[in-house]
Parts: C-alpha cells; structure tokens; sequence
C-alpha cells in the first residue's frame, strides 16, 4: 500500500486484471498488498457515501468506513467468488451501519440529553436555507432504516433487485415491496414541495 | 387498497425497469388507460431523479493512509495472531502452553518446585535452636507443663505455648497469651496437698527432671522467627502427667503422713509407652512456623553439642544466660492451611492463625486412649480439691488433770484457711474452738507433764497435718501462714513444756506426790 500503482506502466492485460475485482482479490490473496488499495481506490467512495445516506449525517462516516475496509482486509481471503464484490461489501457496509445504528439507539436510551433534537422545521425555513436535493436527502434520512437502505442502493448506487436482495440478504419480492413503500414515503413528504420537484 | 398498493409497486418496479419484459407490456398498456398511474408515475421519477442528484461526500483523499495505518496496526506481530482485546483468548493460550510444559517436563519442573522448597525450608530452619535449656527448665516449669499443659515462650511468661483439647476432640498445640483465666495447679500446692516428705519431694522432682531434655528438644527458635515444635510434645505432657499421677498413687500407698483420701481420689492413669507413642510421629520432624509458610522439616537436635549460651530462654529461678527470645508470634499470613504429615496425605496438621495466636490442629491416631487419658488428665486438679474437701479433721491432745495445775491458752489466726466440719468427739476430749477467721482457741486446764511424751497431733487434713518426731520436736508442714502460726504455737508449748518441767522439780522437791493420772480427751 505505500507503492502506488502506475497504469501508464502496465500492459493492456495487466490494466485488465486491475480492473477486475475478482483478479484484485486473487493478487491480494496471493501476498499483492497493492491490490488491496486498488479494491479500497475503486469503491471507498460508494461505501462512504452509502454509509453517509445510511445514517443520514456525516459524523460516524470516516471511523465506519475505516471499519468496513479493515474488516474486509481479514475477510478476503474467504471471499467466495460467488456474488459481485461489490455486493459483498454493500453487505459488510450495511450491517456496520446497523452496528452502529444500534449502538446509538442504545445510547440514546440511556442519555437522551445527547440525543439531536428532531428538525422539525418549516417548509419555509427549508426552502430558504436548502436545496430541493439536500431537502430530499433529509427526508430519506427520516425513512425507516429497513426501507432506507434498498432506495439508497437502488437510487443513489444504482444496484438491481437482484443485487440488492443479495447485499442484503432479502427476497426479491420484499425488496420490491421496501423500495416502493420508501418512495411513497418520500412522496408523502414531498407533497409541500411539488414546485421545487419539478 | 392491496389491490392498489400493488399496481404502485409495480409502478415503482416499472420505474426502475425490474418488471419482466412480458409484465412490462402489460404494464405499459395499464399506464394508458390510467391518469392516476401516469400521474403516481411522475412524481416516483422525480424523486428519483432528485435523488440521483444528491449531492456525494467531498473523496477523502487521506482515506487510504489512515486506512493502511490503521491495518498495520491491528496487523503487526502478535497482534495478528492474538489480538489484545480478547484476553481470555491470550490467557487460554498460555494456560494450554503451560499445561503441555507440565505433561512434556513433569519431573523436571517438580524437581525446581521441590528445589525452591528446600531453599526456603533451608533458610527457615538454619541455626534453630532449643528454646530452653534442660538443665535450666525448674520444676516449677516442667509441673506446669505437666498439669496445666503450658510452657512459657518467653522471660515474662506472657507468651505461651499449651497444649489444649478442642471442641471436636482432638488436641491443639497454640502459641497466645497466657491470659485465659484457667485455674492453675501449683506444684508447690501440689507437693503440699499431697503432704509430701523431703524424700518423696526428692523423688517427684527427679521424675520431672527426666523429661526436661525431651521438652527442651521439643521446641526450637532461631533469629529468622521460626518456631520449631515437635509434635511428640504432646506425648511427653501425657507421660509425664501420668508419671507424676501414679508416684502420688505409689508415695500414698507408703506413707503415714500422707492423707489417702486426697489420693484415693485421683484417677487411675494407664501407663503411657512412649515408644509405642513415638510410631505416631517421626521423632526428628517438627512443625515449623516461619513468618510466612508452615512446613514439616527433620531436625536432628544434640543436645550435647549446643552451647548453654545458645539457649534462647532461661528459666528465672535459675543462674544461666538470659537470651532475649523471639518476642511476638510469628505473623504468618495465612489464616488457614494444612501441612500434611506424609505424602500419603491422610494425617494433616491444620494449622489455624490470626494477628494473636497460632493454633495447630493434631492428627488423632488413638483417639480412644488419647481422647480418654485426656478427659482423666484435665480432670486430676478439680480431683485433688475434691479430695481436700472431704478430709476429716482431728485433734487429740492426751494429758492428765493436775489439782491446781496451770492453764494455758493456745492462740493462732489463720485467716486463709477454710476448716471442714469436725465430727462428733467424746465429752472428754476438749473441743478446739475455730471461729470463721479460723481463729483456734484451746485451753488446757492441768497436765501430767509425763504425758507430753505421747502428745501429738493428728490433723488429717493436708494443709492442717503435722506429727510429732520424737518426744519434743514438731514438725510443721503448712502453708506459710499457717506454719508462722504453728511455729507461735510450738513456742507457746515449748514454753509450756518448760514451765511443766519446772513445775515437776518444784513437786520433787516439796516431795508431793502426784495424783493418779488420768487421761484427758479433747
């Protein structure tokens, strides 16, 4: 990891094979720390921002996504070559952040003085300080976190049913069902703010 | 409303392009016919879009160094392997480590126990030496040890060792303070109960000097304030009660003076076999009590070869060195353990301690005979008072009544002296006055001077007896107070005798005849 990698001095295979994340895995697993940073390069910034939409602040990001990596670091070598990489790390992804979810609704119950308070502002206080995207951002936050994390996948990392029943260990049919119920939600929502929608 | 829900939900697969192509067809032909789906399906992709647009975290571009400072951190040497949040793994670890140590190197690794065990029995015991010199214990010491199973630890006599009986039966060594309000046979009370003679003294003294080295040997000290005591103690108290016991039963049976009743009362002690004892308990092991441990270690003692300024106490009765013994009980830390007489680990001393005392338990290996010699032992001083108590008191003073002879009057005090009932005596005998002080009142009205020949005394209680040794001489055997009247007494009688002599010469002389004696019984 203290090496960067230089394209420019691969051949075309080479470059093929770092493309590939199931050939980065194999590197790795054969004693190539650097293609562990190539996997880290390529996807921190979808685990980041699904960690981001996910807990719906900003504040855990850095120490979760550190998580996620180290954790998939000792679990590579068991990766089974079985579903998409990226699938795989949704999955660690997600569950850390129901780690930590957990952990602060736990905390909350025992010092609730440290709890944020709900922002519950006023449709014309949204509209002069936000825009209609980060208005929307924090109406899925509000979302529960069982149909937060499907629409999040699907609309903001743009993974398929399939994968996303697979990254969360979900049937298809009940992905459907969180994904609409979700988007419903935010419809809901929304309604004050048709105009900015449009 | 199912029904609609699911037409939404289709909606929303529609949206995302998730429906069969043949669902799709269908679905496209519904969302013709349908402004509410059409318009449902509108805002669903406007959210969408919207949130396509949402804006993305600014890249970290530091992500990766802290990343690969932080695996290498959870990820270098043992860390690896052993990761130090989990401790009872570590612990566990290192517990299978050394179990297979054990199992693979069992005789060397007892050999270091067993060497490490030596060392500290080696410093424990080294230099230790009798507490008391044989030729110094008094007889006072060893009687106190025989009877009242105490030995003084140390010049003031405040620090004890006794021997005692537990609640359960078995018996007890225990160092403490002599404080415990126990009534305490003397042996001058002792001797003095049981009226003995010079010669008899003489004897039950050199019965008691015949322990003395055996007791000296059996407790050692030394400067690293351990104490050493062998447990054959316990068996050099019994014999040595016992021995005293049936002297007392033996001198009784030869004696006139002494009272048989006080010795009738004393319990028949079966001999005690020291060598039969001595099986019980190796001879050379003793329990040693170091500041922190208790062990058993063999001593060998010679008592021949230790200097007689090695001795670290000194009788005060007797001139010799008076070495400063180990002043206090050696703490020992602690509270509660077990030294296991053989390896067997059948026979143990438990041993018990605080800040004050050290109690050790014995092992009973006879406990019938131990248990019943005991019981008879602890109750040979409450015998002896019992015996005192029932002694018959008698006092006969034979003489003659002489017409205008002179009286005398006796007069002693001895306050301390508690006098039975005396029995019923003949009219003719004068009858001794005691008042509760113990204050003695007699007259004698005239005597036959030869009469004083046969006078004599005979006081059948042993503080009270004393005889008559020839014509003239009285023998006193009291208590101090009681001889410093009596001695009052024999003067007053020798006087009396005198003044009776005189009398006699002036009669010769003035050839009176004296009147036909007649006996006078008080």
């Amino acid at each position: 990891m203290d090496n960067e990698i230089n394209k420019d001095d691969m051949n075309p295979q080479a470059i093929y094979n770092l493309n590939d994340d199931f050939s980065l895995i194999r590197q790795f697993n054969s004693g190539n720390e650097k293609a562990f940073k190539e996997l880290v390069n390529r996807h921190k910034e979808k685990v980041r921002n699904l960690i981001y939409l996910t807990l719906g602040n900003t504040d855990a990001v850095d120490d979760i996504s550190q998580e996620v990596f180290i954790s998939v670091y000792k679990k590579l070598k068991f990766f089974r070559f079985e579903s998409q990489f990226s699938t795989w790390l949704y999955r660690i992804t997600v569950n850390k952040c129901r780690d930590h979810l957990r952990k602060v609704k736990l905390r909350n119950l025992f010092f609730p003085a440290l709890t944020p308070e709900n922002e519950n502002h006023s449709k014309t206080y949204l509209r002069e300080n936000y825009d209609i995207k980060e208005i929307v951002r924090m109406y899925v936050a509000k979302l529960p976190e069982k149909m937060r994390v499907p629409l999040v996948l699907r609309d903001f990392e743009g993974l398929s049913y399939q994968e996303i029943a697979e990254a969360l260990e979900l049937d298809l049919g009940t992905v459907k069902s969180r994904i609409f119920r979700a988007r419903e939600g935010l419809r809901k929502f929304l309604e004050p703010f048709q105009e900015e929608l449009l | 409303m199912i029904k609609i829900d699911k037409e939404f939900e289709n909606l929303s697969a529609y949206l995302d392009d998730e429906l069969s192509p043949t669902e799709k067809e269908i679905f496209k032909e519904r969302l013709q016919s349908s402004p509410a789906l059409r318009e449902r399906l509108n805002s669903y992709s406007r959210i969408k879009s919207q949130l396509g647009g949402v804006k993305s975290l600014p890249e970290d571009h530091f992500f990766e160094t802290r990343l690969s400072e932080e695996i290498a951190k959870q990820t270098t040497g043992m860390r690896r392997y052993f990761n130090p949040g989990r401790p009872a793994l570590l612990f566990a670890s290192l517990t299978v480590v050394l179990m297979f140590v054990v199992k693979v190197a069992y005789d060397p690794f007892m050999e270091l126990i067993d060497e490490q065990q030596t060392n500290i029995k080696d410093f424990y015991t080294a230099n230790l030496r009798p507490l008391f010199n044989p030729d110094q214990l008094s007889n006072e010491e060893l009687f106190n040890f025989a009877m009242n199973r105490v030995l003084p630890l140390d010049e003031s006599g405040e620090r004890v060792l006794t021997l005692s009986e537990g609640e359960s039966g078995g018996d007890y060594f225990e160092i403490r303070q002599t404080s415990d309000g126990r009534s305490e046979l003397n042996l001058e009370e002792f001797a003095s109960k049981l009226n003995l003679g010079p010669g008899e003294r003489r004897q039950m003294d050199s019965i008691l000097n015949s322990y003395s080295d055996k007791i000296a040997k059996a407790v050692l000290v030394n400067d690293n304030n351990t104490v050493a005591i062998n447990p054959m103690l316990m068996h050099y108290n019994m014999a040595l009660r016992a021995d005293l016991v049936k002297f007392a039963h033996l001198t009784a049976e030869k004696s006139k003076h002494i009272t048989r009743t006080v010795v009738n009362n004393l319990p028949v002690i079966p001999d005690i076999n020291l060598s039969q004892l001595a099986s019980n308990f190796d001879p050379n092991q003793y329990i040693c009590l170091a500041p922190d441990t208790s062990f058993l270690a063999d001593i060998d003692v010679d008592l021949q070869n230790i200097n007689k300024n090695a001795y670290a106490y000194s009788s005060g009765n007797k001139n010799g060195a008076k070495t400063a013994y180990v002043g206090s009980v050696p703490s020992i830390k602690k509270k509660y353990q077990k030294v296991y007489v053989d390896s067997v680990k059948n026979k143990k001393f438990m041993i018990f301690s605080d800040s004050n005392f050290i109690k050790i338990q014995v092992p009973q290996f006879d406990a019938t005979m131990m248990n019943d010699f005991s019981k008879q032992m602890d109750s040979i001083s409450k015998e002896i008072d019992k015996a005192v108590s029932k002694l018959k008191f008698e006092f006969r003073i034979d003489t003659i009544k002489v017409p205008n002879a002179m009286s005398f009057d006796f007069n002693f005090n001895a306050p301390n002296v508690k006098i039975p009932d005396l029995p019923p005596l003949p009219p003719t005998v004068v009858i001794p006055k005691f008042d509760s002080a113990f204050n003695f009142n007699m007259k004698i009205p005239s005597f036959n001077v030869d009469s004083l020949s046969s006078f004599y005394f005979n006081m059948s209680d042993s503080l009270l007896n004393f005889g008559v040794y020839g014509n003239d001489t009285l023998k006193l055997q009291f208590n101090k107070d009681f001889q410093k009247e009596m001695e009052a007494l024999r003067k007053d009688m020798e006087r009396f005798r005198k003044d009776m002599e005189k009398w006699k010469d002036d009669l010769r002389k003035n050839n009176v005849k004296p009147p036909k004696k007649k006996p006078v019984e008080i």
